[in-house]
């Protein structure tokens, strides 16, 4: 039997066209994972076409997932992952030391161009899960595991013997690491563009000083609630000159001082100075007078700054602030949003600090 | 086929040929053809500047998606035209049927006119978004085909999206909570201060703000065994607000407010979230709009009210049952800022 013309011109349309349609939407936008598998399992000609496509698995997305461990173990046994760049298990459930040997065990040939590692939230992920994990992705660049209270020094130093290109380490809310994670990190990673150690709080000044000293390059570095430094670490900061983003929030030891040093990173575009109490007008116009092209400042909650550093900072950086939050800041009295407005014409946010 | 405008004779137009798979032949003005990098490429090498010589379009350009190319590249090849009128532009003119819209991605992607494509893809992808396998079928005609081995996807969308789970939870939260303040204005601060970051959290999660620094401080445990911790660190609170009121003013007591999310932050609550709701069977896209819309809209009001809450909190040490809606009652001027609500910096 013949096939009829509308027939032909059908296949044509399901088989062609719309495999290649498919295909250049998806190659030229980031699809979410969530659709990318739904054209999956469209079509077998779209399955082909797709799975055919390298430049569309090299993501691997669980996050809040979930049974997220067994599915990653499921997806890496599939052929088009073996490429995989970046795994995110983001509060993903159900992950844990097992499913990471299992990787390390069965698919670390999957694993070798693994670039960017979000363990965020996966708290039964322990140092055991990072040995696993760390041996089998030596490309790793970027690495997240906030918030796991399991993770100690002895997970940090399986990272650092496995792999030796991070960039980017954010180990917010790992209150196991000490100074000696630090020193590891500065001695294996001197070229770290990032650090966000919030809430690591059995650090020292000791361990942050490592840091300042070798990471020379390090662009972003995020001390967020972390109150036992004092002057003699922070007054280091200004042995990092390529820094942008400093997040000091909680410095409550931060002194006049401290700021002077920091002062010389003549990078920094975004500074949380939120509850440094002990900083007054003198700091925040060094600031002013050494990071021109500030963009992003807090002052919240600083009780001793008063209108003569808004006036400093207008004269030195009005053309760059756009995020000024100088709530809480009784010692300034001009402080509406129209006196704000008039020292920073660009400035659209005023508050950051909630 | 497009007509040509008043030839001004002291400014002569140049036509460019262009012929289609179908044969048939048309003119058009040079500058408008050029605008699709293939065709500037023909022209370059020599073709197209007559009719027998016309430059032969790809298969995949037939003369409706030729046309619809040209209007498209007639208008966005004028120089002088602004962002806004652009956008309008091209929101007007991928107001077509699917088909039409797939066929015009592929003859504008074989003629390598960039913008058009990811303008049409744009909307294409918007046309996927959130359906299932099903549905795009739907959509666009496709019949199912998937052999039985494709069928197995181990990746294949399954509805136990926890933020599906969480956002119930959180309204059923809220409208606990509101009948709550009705009923008792003041209400021991410890638990409404607790319950509120726990909303903001969830809030902030869903979000997907988990970089953002108002998560990390408010995440909250559930478990019952905790309970306990909380009494002495709401002490904490309580103390704080004391000291101020005898220092005659109201500095907050950092390590206890850091102590106080310290603590909490130890708690890891999120397994206790998904006990007792009902997941719905997948949510229909427009219905999930308006959902995220609410939850925008709740934060928004929920943050504007945290730094007052604040406030409150450090000046329990004034009076011994606060009234929660007291604004300013201690002097301390915590401005807030207006209109701009909350606009949360992220890294």
């Amino acid at each position: 039997m013949a096939e009829s013309h509308a027939e032909v011109l059908q296949q044509v349309w399901s088989r062609e066209t719309m495999p290649k349609v498919m295909k250049i939407i998806s190659t030229r936008l980031k699809l979410p994972q969530r659709d990318l598998i739904s054209l999956l399992l469209v079509s077998s000609s779209l399955h082909r076409t797709l799975v055919s496509s390298p430049s569309l698995w090299l993501v691997l997305d669980f996050h809040e997932m979930v049974n997220a461990g067994d599915r990653l173990l499921a997806a890496l046994a599939l052929t088009r992952y073996h490429h995989v760049k970046q795994i995110n298990l983001e509060f993903a459930q159900d992950v844990e030391d097992k499913h990471l040997d299992i990787l390390r065990n069965q698919f670390s040939g999957s694993l070798q161009n693994l670039e960017h590692l979000n363990l965020n939230g996966c708290q039964k992920v322990s140092d055991m899960g990072i040995e696993a994990i760390t041996a089998t992705s030596p490309s790793l660049k970027i690495f997240s595991i906030y918030w796991n209270v399991r993770v100690t020094d002895v997970g940090i130093s399986y990272l650092v013997k496995s792999c030796k290109h991070i960039v980017d380490l954010n180990l917010s809310g790992c209150k196991g690491i000490s100074d000696k994670s630090l020193q590891m990190i500065a001695e294996n990673y001197q070229h770290l563009e990032s650090l966000d150690i919030t809430r690591c709080i059995k650090i020292t000044d000791g361990g942050l000083q490592h840091i300042m000293v070798k990471c020379s390059g390090l662009k972003s570095l995020n001390l967020y609630a972390l109150s036992s430094f004092t002057d003699g670490a922070y007054k280091k900061l200004s042995l990092l000159g390529h820094l942008r983003f400093l997040d000091l929030c909680g410095a409550q030891n931060l002194s006049d001082e401290g700021l002077f040093s920091i002062a010389k990173c003549k990078s920094i575009r975004t500074l949380n100075l939120t509850w440094c109490v002990r900083v007054t007008d003198a700091g925040v116009i060094a600031i002013a007078q050494g990071c021109t092209s500030l963009e992003y400042l807090s002052l919240f909650g600083i009780v001793g700054v008063t209108d003569k550093c808004l006036e400093a900072l207008s004269e030195f950086c009005s053309n760059t602030i756009t995020t000024l939050d100088v709530n809480g800041c009784i010692g300034i009295k001009k402080r509406s949003r129209e006196d704000l407005l008039q020292l920073f014409p660009y400035l659209r946010c005023f508050k950051v600090h909630s | 086929m497009s007509e040509p405008d008043v030839i001004k004779p002291e400014m002569m137009r140049s036509y460019i040929w262009l012929q289609t798979a179908d044969g048939s032949i048309q003119q058009v003005e040079q500058e408008v053809a050029i605008f699709c990098p293939l065709i500037c490429h023909e022209i370059h090498a020599g073709m197209g500047s007559s009719k027998t010589y016309p430059i032969s379009l790809p298969a995949r350009v037939n003369p409706v998606t030729l046309s619809l190319i040209l209007d498209y590249c007639r208008f966005h090849q004028v120089p002088g035209r602004s962002n806004k009128e652009r956008k309008s532009f091209d929101e007007k003119f991928i107001r077509m049927d699917t088909n039409r819209l797939c066929e015009l991605t592929s003859a504008a992607d074989s003629l390598q006119l960039k913008p058009l494509v990811d303008l049409t893809s744009r909307a294409l992808a918007r046309m996927i978004e959130g359906k299932t396998p099903e549905e795009i079928r739907e959509t666009f005609h496709i019949p199912d085909d998937l052999t039985e081995e494709e069928k197995l996807e181990p990746l294949k969308n399954i509805t136990d999206d926890p933020r599906i789970r969480l956002l119930n939870r959180l309204y059923a939260r809220k409208r606990k909570e509101l009948k709550e303040k009705e009923k008792l204005k003041n209400v021991e601060v410890e638990a409404e201060h607790v319950d509120d970051r726990s909303v903001d959290e969830l809030l902030s999660f869903i979000n997907g703000e988990n970089g953002v620094k108002t998560v990390k401080n408010k995440k909250k445990n559930r478990r019952r065994k905790d309970q306990q911790k909380n009494a002495p660190e709401s002490n904490g609170i309580s103390s704080v607000g004391h000291d101020d009121r005898v220092k005659g003013h109201c500095l907050p007591n950092i390590n206890e407010l850091l102590k106080l999310q310290d603590s909490e932050d130890d708690r890891f609550g999120l397994e206790d979230e998904f006990d007792d709701c009902d997941i719905g069977d997948g949510i229909d896209p427009e219905i999930k709009e308006q959902i995220d819309r609410e939850v925008e809209d709740f934060a928004r009001r929920l943050n504007s009210d945290w730094p007052e809450r604040v406030q409150e909190l450090l000046s329990l040490g004034q009076e011994r049952r606060p009234s929660l809606y007291t604004v300013n009652g201690n002097g301390c001027s915590a401005r807030r800022s207006s209109s701009t609500g909350v606009e949360k910096h992220e890294k």
